[in-house]
């Protein structure tokens, strides 16, 4: 097991303004899937960016795959996918096009996985990005991300616009590249996503987080209810 | 880079030569056939409309939100690629992409610049520039755009704060005068190395001198554009370098991009003492004196109107009738300078009056005598004690041939053209480049030269050689009352048989 993500004490705080994460401590382990919840506005997307380098620390250490994400010259990028739903296509592309030059990033990317997803998908290659719905065009990052071969995939509430359908076949596919030894990370409001599927819950609330496991999550709502 | 640029070539190439293909193969159909203005400006304006939009349409455009037509920014930042490598990938894409615009520029750079803008064609070495800064400025708003769009995303965050708002802005204003004015002060400065080096040649014999200062201003002639138009690729450059590193530091520290709002009134006022200081002093120091009237201290006294001064150097000796290289004896300058008193002073001292400005001058300066200058002057006092000494009002300014009557118009000095028509100038007067004083009244957009000179007889219906009538320039200026008075000279009214 490799150590992908160290996290410790991190802090967050917009410049001149509110701090929006308050010591977040948790590491993460090759192969390993971490789910991340909390109420609308907690600070979930905000760590995603945190550890995707769109933001930078105010304190603490965060190191992915050893390097500080926010580094100018990064050299472990071509190792981590990032799926959101704030991500959006070039529309006038088709998915061919797209996909190409998704590919020419990324010198570890699989056509044969690329083929594979397409067909479970059931995507075609020369359908316009533009005139594709918002669950076919996750569908679309979906298979760009997962061919690509990456070590880490952080995954941003994209599966809130997938059909049950996709969802499930979503969650198979990432099942299937955890047992290669990828580490997935889940920030999610679907608390049913996360059950039976991730091995821990990273829970934010008022700017802390703590650790619980999947079976504790049905409590933790349950705890929110009362207060 | 290269790999993936040739991806984003395969989107747009075909847009790409298409829009390039139409934009020569148009130019060189206006350039060979006349044909009507309506149909070519519609042609304009939908070939720049479709250069716009294959922008949109095939760019690498990041969207800081969710959007349809192109990547989000989170897209583009979740590739494995630098942040240098990501900013030269989208500023490469946009700029490849704004190309067509740039040979749009030059297929129909004739109607845009001589046209629209009424400027003089541009020679090969000053297209060249235009092209080269064209495409620098395609850049350097590329990374503008990156800015706002990394930068206005975080200000959601801040609180709606009119006054400091209110304090960038005057912030802003403060920084860009300054650049002019350094800018201002810059170019001005060559000009005063010329005058510096002439002043240099003085010091030896009157036939070396000539020889010497026939090839220094040779040089200086042949390399001034250069140096005033070349400088501007370099400076380009530089900017857009500069803007880039600055985009760099504010996509790595949020911080800069909240501190533009802050109100730091020690930093700011410390930046200002420091920009304005050196600014007021070099502008104090520096000589003022226009080109065209260096040369000599007499020539500066006349500037100046320093009266005393002037008294002073034509009694220490000072030549009366030396002409700096532009022609101008300092009699010349003092009519030009519509300085009264100064031209009487020197004519009562034995001032020549037969000097005439040579063509290294503009062309619209070259070949003017006592009177155009009089009148360029705008001093009918001047221009009366000028026909006193004998010139005559018919006599026609430089190759371009222009009266004073035109001279007049140009200035758009109603008086002035009142004066000359009572003096029975040549109404219908046409210059080199076949126009009357009407012409040139309706290119000014002087209205009462344009009554005065109808009511005088002067004829609406002369073509220039370009073909046109004077309301046909009159009609390119807006809201005009000149283009509504002359087209019912011109055209007879609807309806009428």
């Amino acid at each position: 097991m490799t150590n992908i993500l160290k996290i410790q004490h991190l802090n967050y705080s917009i410049p001149y303004s509110v701090t929006l994460l308050e010591d977040v401590s948790f590491e993460l382990q090759s192969g390993e899937f971490l789910g991340i919840l909390g109420h609308n506005g907690a600070g979930k997307t905000t760590l995603m960016d945190l550890l995707m380098g769109y933001r930078n620390k105010t304190s603490g250490v965060l190191e992915v795959f050893g390097e500080n994400p926010h580094d100018i010259e990064r050299q472990n990028r071509n190792k981590i996918v990032f799926l959101s739903q704030e991500v959006s296509l070039k529309g006038n592309l088709t998915i061919g096009d797209f996909l190409k030059f998704h590919a020419s990033f990324f010198s570890d990317y699989d056509l044969n996985e690329q083929l594979h997803l397409m067909q479970v998908f059931n995507l075609k290659l020369n359908m316009k990005i533009g005139s594709l719905s918002t669950g076919q065009q996750k569908k679309v990052q979906v298979v760009a991300g997962l061919s690509s071969k990456p070590k880490l995939i952080l995954i941003d509430e994209i599966t809130a616009v997938m059909d049950p359908e996709t969802r499930s076949i979503f969650f198979i596919e990432i099942e299937r590249v955890r047992e290669e030894g990828v580490a997935v990370i889940l920030a999610t409001n679907i608390a049913e996503d996360l059950v039976e599927r991730c091995d821990r819950i990273l829970f934010i609330a008022d700017k802390k987080s703590s650790i619980h496991r999947p079976q504790e999550i049905s409590a933790l709502f349950n705890l929110k209810k009362a207060a | 880079m290269i790999k993936h640029f040739k991806i984003i070539y395969e989107w747009g190439k075909s847009d790409f030569w298409l829009l390039n293909g139409l934009c020569i193969s148009s130019g060189l159909l206006f350039h060979f056939f006349n044909f009507s203005e309506f149909l070519q400006g519609a042609v304009l304006i939908f070939l720049f409309a479709k250069c716009l939009l294959s922008l949109k349409h095939n760019a690498v455009l990041p969207a800081a939100v969710s959007d349809q037509d192109q990547f989000s920014w989170k897209y583009l930042q979740s590739l494995p690629l630098t942040k240098k490598q990501l900013l030269e990938l989208l500023i490469c894409s946009s700029t490849f992409n704004l190309l067509p615009a740039v040979v749009f520029f030059f297929s129909f750079q004739k109607i845009i610049l001589v046209d629209v803008f009424l400027l003089e064609p541009f020679t090969i070495s000053e297209l060249i520039i235009t092209a080269i800064c064209l495409l620098l400025c395609l850049v350097i708003s590329s990374i503008w755009s990156l800015r706002h769009m990394i930068s206005n995303p975080r200000m959601q965050f801040v609180k709606k704060d009119k006054k400091n708002q209110m304090y960038a802005t005057f912030r802003s204003f403060v920084v860009i005068l300054a650049v002019i004015a350094y800018l201002v002060l810059f170019f001005r400065s060559i000009d005063d190395i010329q005058v510096m080096v002439f002043d240099f040649v003085k010091k030896f014999s009157l036939e070396d001198r000539k020889a010497f200062a026939a090839i220094v201003v040779g040089i200086f002639q042949n390399l001034k554009p250069f140096f005033s138009i070349w400088l501007l690729v370099p400076l380009c450059l530089l900017y857009a370098y500069y803007q880039f590193r600055v985009l760099l530091k504010i996509w790595m520290n949020e911080k800069v991009s909240y501190r533009s709002l802050e109100r730091n009134y020690k930093r700011d006022g410390l930046w200002a003492i420091g920009i304005y200081v050196p600014l007021i002093l070099l502008f104090s120091w520096v000589d003022n004196t226009p080109t065209m009237l260096s040369g000599s201290e007499l020539l500066k006294a006349i500037h100046k109107r320093d009266h005393v001064w002037i008294e002073k150097l034509v009694a220490d000796g000072a030549d009366l009738n030396k002409a700096n290289r532009f022609g101008y004896t300092p009699i010349m300058a003092a009519v030009h300078n519509a300085d009264f008193q100064a031209y009487r002073f020197l004519l009562s001292k034995g001032a020549k009056l037969d000097g005439v400005t040579n063509k290294d001058n503009d062309k619209y300066h070259a070949g003017m005598n006592l009177l155009h200058l009089a009148v360029d002057g705008q001093s009918l006092k001047i221009i009366e004690d000028v026909l006193a000494q004998g010139f005559n009002v018919h006599e026609l300014q430089g190759e371009e041939k222009i009266s004073a009557l035109q001279l007049a118009s140009y200035i758009c000095k109603p008086v002035i053209v009142e004066y000359f028509i009572k003096k029975g100038v040549n109404l219908n007067h046409v210059s080199k480049d076949g126009g009357t004083a009407l012409h040139v009244a309706a290119r000014k957009d002087c209205f009462q030269a344009t009554v005065a000179l109808t009511e005088a007889g002067i004829d609406p219906l002369v073509k220039d050689k370009a073909g046109k009538f004077a309301f046909d320039y009159s009609r390119k200026k807006s809201n005009s009352g000149v283009a509504f008075y002359l087209e019912r000279k011109t055209r007879a009214p609807a309806g009428k048989n």
